[in-house]
């Protein structure tokens, strides 16, 4: 026993048995801190789409809803994802974009659905956000630009100016590079398992940036996703397999949801 | 005058000034504790300092406050993880709260209140003149410095 060596080990294997007993413990199941962050995040939410409807009118139409939300459906069910836990919300905006808000929200832009040239290119975007909840960004993005005491405060009420400062962070500033690309490489995956054409997530990219300068004041989405050109280059090299791609939805149904937004959007 | 013969730290008989130093090297780690300083290198420094200070003393004070300094080495690096951990879960969001999380901050808690008390118990004992060495820290010393002390 005098030997340090061994006592070294006794020492380090106490300690890293305690963490691992410790840390097997489901402290957050226990104390309830993910149902309580969810909440939060649900509560967060509603306030945030309350303000928008307040500023922009969302979509009633039954079809374009469906079909959307079918989209999103087909992404889900294809990756093992519980569709009811992801909600679209269709709102009629001139601004080509869509983003992610806490609580699984995903808001889409009527102007975005028309830049697409295809449902898959649609879809593509979609995945992305998917990605983003999925990956837990959204969260993580308001704890970071905001702090730790939004998910966490007890009171649950948050002001209206606090309320449109996230609803900006979230709609127009963005992820940081790493988050973009990961979700960029969740979305190819989310793609691939359903058998939708990933690449069109990467020309739609591609279409952004090549428009960028023209019309820049209405290209959120590009604004909001820096490197575009590198971020296309990157989605097709993450593409191996060239399996057997089917359009998402119909094309008769892609062209009635872009009629129905056509009328809509102020593009 | 050379002192040629030696005998073990166990049975040697320190002076008030050695006994003093000597519990004074255990004391210095609880300083910045007691202080409710938040960085856990706070809590190594002033053992690091009267380390440093005291390198020139008798080899009973010196065996004592390297055992002082290799159990804040330790806990410095314990704590250090537990603080960076922290930093990035609340203030950077580069992680997210886990269960394991919890689990390692409980552990390095336990483990400080542990050192807390063993640290506090040897500078009372080492105060009356008593040798204490601890398993792991008390062996390392001895390698580090020697536990024969010259009368």
């Amino acid at each position: 026993m005098k030997n340090p060596f061994v006592q070294f080990i006794l020492f380090a294997g106490t300690f890293l048995l305690m963490w691992l007993g410790l840390g097997s413990i489901p402290w957050m199941k226990t104390f309830k801190i993910i149902e309580f962050t969810q909440k939060k995040q649900e509560q967060l939410s509603k306030m945030i789409l309350d303000l928008h409807r307040a500023e922009k009118q969302e979509v009633q139409i039954k079809k374009i809803v469906t079909t959307v939300s079918g989209i999103k459906d087909s992404i889900c069910v294809a990756n093992g994802i519980n569709s009811n836990s992801i909600k679209i919300h269709v709102f009629v905006d001139s601004d080509i974009n869509a983003f992610a808000l806490p609580g699984g929200h995903i808001v889409i832009n009527t102007s975005l659905i028309r830049y697409c040239k295809n449902a898959d290119m649609l879809a593509g975007v979609i995945a992305h956000e998917i990605a983003h909840i999925e990956l837990d960004h959204v969260s993580k993005k308001i704890t970071r630009e905001l702090g730790m005491g939004i998910l966490i405060t007890t009171n649950g009420k948050y002001s209206a100016a606090l309320i449109k400062e996230i609803l900006k962070t979230l709609s127009s500033r963005g992820f940081d590079r790493e988050m973009e690309r990961d979700a960029d490489k969740k979305a190819v995956e989310y793609m691939g398992n359903a058998q939708a054409d990933a690449r069109e997530l990467a020309y739609f990219l591609k279409k952004l940036s090549e428009t960028e300068g023209s019309i820049p004041e209405q290209l959120e989405w590009l604004s909001t996703h820096p490197d575009s050109k590198e971020r296309y280059t990157y989605i097709l090299s993450e593409i191996r397999d060239s399996v057997n791609t089917q359009p998402i939805i119909g094309i008769k149904q892609w062209e009635e949801l872009k009629e129905l937004t056509s009328n809509l959007s102020t593009y | 005058m050379e002192h040629n013969q030696t005998i073990d730290i166990t049975i040697y008989k320190p002076n008030e000034t050695e006994k003093e130093k000597a519990a004074n090297s255990y004391l210095m780690s609880l300083i910045a504790v007691m202080a409710g300083t938040p960085l856990p290198i706070t809590y190594f420094l002033p053992t690091l300092i009267f380390f440093l200070s005291n390198r020139k003393s008798t080899p009973y004070v010196k065996w004592h406050i390297t055992q002082a300094l290799l159990s804040q080495i330790t806990m410095f690096i314990i704590n250090a993880v537990a603080f960076t951990w922290t930093i990035n879960i609340f203030f950077l969001h580069n992680y997210t709260l886990t269960d394991s999380y919890i689990g390692y901050i409980i552990t390095m808690l336990t483990f400080n209140i542990f050192e807390f008390i063993i640290t506090l118990i040897a500078a009372i004992r080492v105060r009356r003149g008593v040798h204490m060495e601890w398993p792991f820290w008390g062996t390392i010393t001895n390698i580090f410095t020697t536990r024969k002390i010259p009368v």
